[in-house]
């Protein structure tokens, strides 16, 4: 290499690690659109797409049903000669169809309340036999819906149902009649086998190898999101379905009582107030994984997919099996997730005969949220969308869009591999040698989930993983990377910031993966590995969390430059930007201002005006079913404050997704559903509209309101 | 104080639509023992104590000595009340002869029409429910009736049953001068549980009145030269006093945490005091975290037994003339006080420190002659937030539509759920929901086919709701195997063994045709309605072989009786089923008792091997 380009690399690369990468005029990098575009199908006007299920069928046209009870299907999806797709209605006045199979020459759907095969008898291209293949109970209630089916390789078919919630809790899952909260295996002539149990919100199903996985939804027991592999009996987190493992043809050998014996669900007192579990701070905090020994029925995700990271509602699991039409991701799994509006990709592998891998982000900015996902005959991906009464990043309320790949290879992680003292990870594209030495570019940690009763869970038991050395394949594809601290059973995060490309020294397109180490293989290590170079101690660079406390003047352009504001007067110290006590000197509030939620990622107010420097007390009451905060921020800052937020990654929750940013005016922490927070602060001296946004990933677009500041 | 988000919610629901319950401030009944209620000199009118309309013959009502129903020959002259109103409801049962007319003209001089208007697809001003429309001699030929108000929806039954009207009617009002300031208006009018006219202004006199001049008071007339009818439980309750009223309100607002009343004000300074013309709690000047006191006059116009609720979104409590009406305490409560007419001094205490819901303070009274109303500014209370309806109809063929369907059947069983339910909806606007699992058409109903506003805005409940008049049924299984001829029905399809639902079909005109199984025994149900929407025929089929014991349940109701024609009325002339059998057949249907009413079961003779059995249900109604 010739030496003078290789130093300007370095220096380059030096830059890139010290954060001043902005500062440098540089071409922009390359953005997922580059390699993967998207394109949106045009629907017919006064059409509720509301896509809850969608079937590629063999003679290239696509099936999609809606929560509205129909199913379309749609001539030419993949607008050949730049021509319209038709659509055609199929069947109607279903039951909140959330899941669509083509099976033998037939579909195949869920309704809340049953499977159903759909024949066209007289062939006319319309159903006329709506044949109840298994009808399952329901109690009625509005959370029962059913998914599915997936089409096992026997021909058999899987379908899942979410749970009720409580009356009095209303906060917690249960299941009012049997197998809500379970996975049903249906066979075509009707037969239904209870399968597997613990399922909360299993809205993503698939068959992956041949075996049937599903993903659920964050909520009570259920940390996080994740994929996980089902096998019949098991058992996979949320205690609600275990009321029936009792019933005849149930292969679940767990009961509630053995179950709450372990893991305190925490019920309210009989009488009296309902009280809501809140995560206890103090405690240890146990995994699910820590019950397997008692258990044995106890199945844990095959890849976690860490909340607000890799989604928040995970949705399909479908396998890329386009021989390479959609890029180099073969093999691989796509996994939707409906209020984040984006894809993530999976690496899976069986280590020990477990199933286990990475996850990555792999594409965002879909209309709405991506809650079906089928393969076009092209290679292409079609997404479909809705995000009704839950909100989503796509401010759509639906929508139906196809993911094409342009040609173009995007510098990523191909895989990532467990290995016995640390991990393998597989480029898309050769990398730069120089750039896998340097030491800070690493971030290796390992972290876990709470199993508690609670709404979803902190990060608990987090670890450094140092890097002990590398070992980089003579083509530049294959890294290894020996690492101290290895974990079983906990997420591993791997980060690579200053890992480069040999051609076009380019980062990666998305630099972090989430390894779920539930085994690690047997066998030696790396026997030389390469020590990593780490530069000199410099100057650190201060974090903007350090920065002084909000200013008087917010918005002024002196903190948006990050320069040091000029010398002043010495004044009364600002509050911090969650000061949760009144003020010693305030007497009392000049505005006490009560704010609620609304189901759909609303305020219950989207105006709320106040006078300039006025003492308010804001108290924010969380009345949802899910978790929301209220970040006060400067003028036409709520987007860029919002993404700061999702960018938070792992760090989000412990940071109440309230980023460092002197656009943060103001802020409560995060507030669990029922629970409220006061926070106390003065208005800004200036006058305009700001904006009260809730940061929680995927709820900025939507939930937000203006705190009008006059004179 | 805490309460849960959904106790919230239903609590805010309540309130935002809440009312207090009609008080029985005197019944106002009008007794049908004989004629005495009425003007005398009115031709054509007597008392009996039962009735039914020949439905093959017009005009013709059959009767049975007795008392308590009136009955109109419709060859005679128009009936009276003795007594004259003003403010008034009105609620009354009916029966039309079959192609029969007549009319109820609240004060002699505003007609709501009463018509066989059964089956008519496009209600006029002329049509059961209709307003009848005004007439002037002197304007051009074909012009001279005007400004009639057609009902929003045809809600009348078939001749022979009975029906039900209620009108709650606002007086003209006058000037001291006599010079009309406010028109006559229908507040509401409901006929057969379907609100047909609201908040409607009457300019004046229908066609035909007692006077063309308007006044504040007049006798209730009943049209009675045009066609034979029925009537029973009528009823007119007269709102002759006005509103009661507060003045001179005097409040103070004190901020932070009250959770019971300060026992001495002393020493408390309020954040706001002031004077008021309006009760209410936007009265406060902060929404939670505050207590506000009101005080001032509250006058009633008569002495008598008054009827409250007091509502307060949070503790609160009310005292009239210092002494305690309503003690601290949360959300709604009802009752009732003595007073004497004229002024009288009231105190309110209302506190809210949650901030979960918004503030709300709620007064209502009614009394003697007195209409309910509101003591509080109309944003006092929380105000609800409509969504923008959606709703489903058939264009020129049946639509179906599954949904969650909420039911309370008529035969005494308890309501419930259907969570397997199918609406069908047809263009004859006749429509109907069927229990999939259980194999059984539970409701009908006529007019709009489904409201899927429950089910289809924001996340939704999986409901959806008639959008019509509806006719509950019962809601058990419809076919199943008995022990014995006594044992009791089975309420729900897991207890008819060997029953397993397997769908429908829908046949060229896009009717659904419903398939099950029992046993090898193959079911296909299909119901049609006509094509007036007057009747629905479900056609039942059985194939296969037929197990002893086999039963299917016609219909259940609190009263069933068999009419001269052969016809089956349930629930006392509420519908009526006409069975058909196939012409040879000697089964006769069932009729016995159950824990709540009767039941008509048809016995399905056993038979081995392959056999066909056919049978007709007609609901008419």
């Amino acid at each position: 290499m010739n030496p003078v380009h290789l130093m300007l690399r370095t220096v380059l690369l030096a830059a890139v690690l010290c954060g001043l990468a902005a500062a440098q005029p540089a071409a922009p990098l390359p953005a997922e659109d580059d390699y993967y575009k998207l394109i949106t199908l045009p629907v017919p006007e006064g059409t509720v797409l509301e896509i809850g299920g969608m079937a590629m069928l063999p003679s290239g046209q696509l099936a999609v049903a809606t929560r509205r009870g129909d199913i379309w299907i749609i001539d030419n999806p993949g607008m050949a000669g730049n021509r319209p797709p038709a659509y055609r209605k199929f069947a109607s006045g279903m039951h909140e169809v959330l899941g669509l199979a083509w099976h033998n020459g037939t579909l195949y759907c869920a309704q809340r309340g049953e499977l159903t095969r759909l024949h066209d008898e007289n062939s006319d291209g319309t159903a006329d036999y709506y044949e109840t293949v298994y009808a399952w109970p329901l109690s009625g209630h509005y959370h029962e819906y059913s998914y599915g089916p997936v089409v096992a390789p026997d021909g058999s078919m899987f379908v899942t149902g979410n749970v009720a919630f409580g009356d009095r809790e209303w906060w917690r899952g249960e299941s009012r009649v049997p197998w809500r909260g379970w996975a049903l295996r249906i066979t075509p002539d009707g037969q239904m086998e209870p399968w597997a149990t613990g399922m909360r919100s299993p809205c993503g199903i698939g068959i992956v190898d041949g075996q049937f996985f599903y993903g659920d939804n964050q909520g009570d027991w259920i940390g996080s999101g994740s994929i996980v592999h089902v096998e019949k009996g098991d058992f996979t987190g949320h205690p609600a379905g275990l009321r029936w493992a009792g019933l005849p043809g149930s292969p679940v050998k767990l009961s509630s009582e053995a179950l709450y014996a372990k893991a305190d669900p925490r019920f309210s007192p009989p009488d009296g107030l309902a009280i809501k579990p809140e995560n206890i701070e103090q405690e240890r905090g146990t995994p699910l994984f820590e019950l397997e020994q008692d258990f044995p029925s106890i199945k844990t995700p095959a890849v976690w997919l860490p909340h607000s990271v890799l989604g928040i509602s995970t949705s399909e699991i479908i396998t890329d099996r386009t021989g390479g039409a959609f890029g180099p991701f073969e093999g691989q799994l796509f996994v939707g997730d409906q209020g984040q509006s984006k894809i993530d990709r999976v690496f899976l592998e069986k280590v020990n005969g477990q199933y286990q891998g990475a996850a990555f982000a792999f594409r965002e900015g879909f209309q709405s949220g991506v809650l079906r996902m089928a393969w076009g005959q092209d290679g292409s991906l079609f997404a479909g969308q809705t995000n009704r009464g839950w909100g989503s990043t796509g401010k759509e309320a639906y929508g139906l869009q196809q993911l094409v790949w342009t040609g173009k290879t995007p510098f990523e992680m191909k895989a990532v591999r467990a290995m016995p003292d640390g991990f393998e990870i597989e480029f898309t594209l050769p990398v730069d040698k120089a750039s896998v030495l340097q030491g800070p570019g690493y971030s290796i940690r390992s972290f876990i989930y709470k199993y508690h009763p609670v709404y979803g869970s902190p990060i608990i038991h987090e670890q450094n993983c140092p890097v002990r050395g590398v070992s980089l394949s003579e083509d530049g594809l294959r890294l290894r990377v020996a690492v101290d601290s290895l974990r079983a059973r906990y997420i591993h995060e791997i980060r690579l910031d200053s890992v480069r490309s040999y051609d076009g020294q380019l980062p990666l397109l998305h630099p972090a993966a989430y390894y779920t180490l539930n085994s690690i293989p047997e066998g030696t290590g790396l026997s030389s590995p390469q020590p990593l170079i780490y530069p000199k101690p410099a100057e650190e660079m201060p974090e903007e969390a350090a920065a002084p406390a909000m200013p008087h003047h917010p918005a002024s352009h002196t903190m948006e430059s990050g320069k040091p504001a000029p010398a002043a007067a010495p004044k009364p110290a600002p509050l911090a930007k969650r000061t949760t006590k009144m003020p010693a000197d305030w007497g009392k509030p000049d505005r006490t201002i009560s704010l609620g939620t609304r189901p759909g990622l609303k305020y219950d107010q989207t105006l709320i005006t106040v006078k300039a420097g006025a003492k308010v007390k804001w108290t924010f009451s969380n009345n949802d079913d899910m978790p929301h905060n209220c970040v006060i921020v400067a003028p036409g800052a709520a987007d860029a404050v919002g993404d700061q937020a999702i960018k938070l990654g792992i760090k989000g929750e412990q940071q109440s997704y309230v980023p460092a940013s002197s656009r943060v005016l103001f802020h409560t922490r995060l507030i669990g559903p029922g629970a409220t927070e006061s926070i106390y602060f003065a208005a800004p001296s200036a006058p305009g509209d700001y904006t009260y946004v809730c940061t929680v990933p995927g709820h900025a677009a939507l939930m937000r309101g203006t705190l009008r500041v006059v004179k | 104080m805490r309460t849960t988000y959904l106790q919230g919610c239903t609590l805010l629901l309540l309130l935002a639509l809440g009312r207090p319950a009609s008080a029985q401030s005197g019944d106002g009944s009008i007794p049908l023992q004989d004629l005495s209620a009425f003007r005398g000199g009115a031709s054509g009118w007597t008392v009996a104590g039962s009735v039914y309309a020949d439905r093959q013959k017009p005009n013709t009502l059959r009767t049975s000595p007795g008392t308590g129903v009136l009955i109109c020959a419709g060859t005679g002259s128009n009936l009276l009340t003795q007594a004259e109103y003003g403010d008034a409801d009105v609620e009354l049962e009916f029966m039309m002869a079959a192609g029969s007319n007549s009319g109820i003209y609240i004060q002699g001089r505003y007609e709501i029409q009463l018509l066989d208007s059964w089956g008519t697809a496009r209600p006029g001003m002329g049509d059961c429910g209709g307003v009848y429309q005004r007439w002037d001699e002197s304007r051009p030929e074909g012009r001279k009736g005007y400004e009639g108000h057609a009902p929003r929806l045809n809600a009348c039954k078939a001749p022979g049953l009975w029906q039900t009207l209620k009108i709650s009617f606002q007086a003209p009002r006058f000037d001291p001068y006599g010079k009309k300031t406010s028109n006559a208006r229908l507040l509401q009018v409901v006929l057969n549980g379907e609100v047909i006219h609201e908040a409607l202004d009457l300019t004046g006199p229908t066609r035909g009145p007692l006077s063309e001049t308007e006044s504040a008071a007049g006798p209730l007339m009943i049209q009675g030269d045009h066609g034979a009818v029925a009537f029973r439980n009528l009823r007119i309750r007269s709102f002759s006093q006005p509103p009661a009223r507060l003045s001179s309100i005097a409040y103070r607002q004190y901020q932070g945490r009250f959770d019971v009343e300060p026992a001495d004000y002393q020493g408390l300074s309020p954040a706001a005091s002031g004077t008021s013309g309006e009760l209410s709690s936007a009265l406060s000047r902060s929404t939670n975290e505050f207590l506000l006191v009101c005080e001032g006059d509250f006058e009633v116009p008569a002495e008598g037994l008054y009827r409250m609720q007091f509502t307060t979104l949070g503790p609160g409590r009310l005292s009239i003339d210092g002494k305690p009406v309503f003690a601290w305490d949360l959300w709604e409560r009802e009752g009732a006080v003595q007073l004497a007419a004229g002024r009288h001094r009231f105190g309110i205490a209302y506190t809210k420190s949650d901030p979960w819901y918004p503030p709300g303070l709620g007064w209502w009274i009614e009394g003697p002659g007195m209409r309910p109303t509101a003591l509080h500014s109309l944003g006092s209370m929380p105000i609800g937030n409509p969504v923008n309806p959606i709703f489903i109809e058939p264009a020129g063929s049946p639509v179906l539509h599954r949904s969650f369907m909420d039911f309370s059947p008529s035969d005494g069983t308890p309501a419930r759920r259907v969570t397997h339910g199918l609406s069908a909806g047809s263009p004859s606007r006749l429509h109907y929901s069927y229990d999939l699992n259980a194999g059984t058409l539970f409701q009908l109903w006529r007019g709009g086919f489904l409201d899927a506003t429950p089910m289809w805005n924001d996340r939704g409940d999986g409901s959806s709701r008639p959008a019509g008049m509806l006719l509950s049924l019962h809601g058990a299984p419809s076919l199943a195997v008995l022990p014995s001829e006594s044992s009791p029905w089975p309420q729900s399809p897991e207890a008819v063994a060997g029953w397993r639902a397997r769908g429908y079909r829908t046949d060229a005109a896009g009717h659904p045709v419903f398939a099950a199984e029992l046993n090898g025994l193959q079911v296909q149900t299909a119901p049609v309605p006509d094509a007036a929407g007057r009747r629905l025929t479900q056609r039942v089929a059985l194939e296969g072989p037929v197990p002893a014991g086999l039963y299917y349940r016609i219909a259940s109701g609190t009263r069933i009786e068999q009419l001269p024609d052969g016809a089956w009325a349930v629930n006392g002339q509420q519908y009526l089923i006409e069975l058909q059998l196939p012409p040879k057949s000697k089964v006769k249907p069932l009729l016995r008792p159950h824990a709540s009413g009767q039941e008509l079961l048809l016995p399905i003779l056993p038979k081995s091997g392959a056999s066909r059995t056919e049978f007709s249900i007609h609901y008419i109604w």
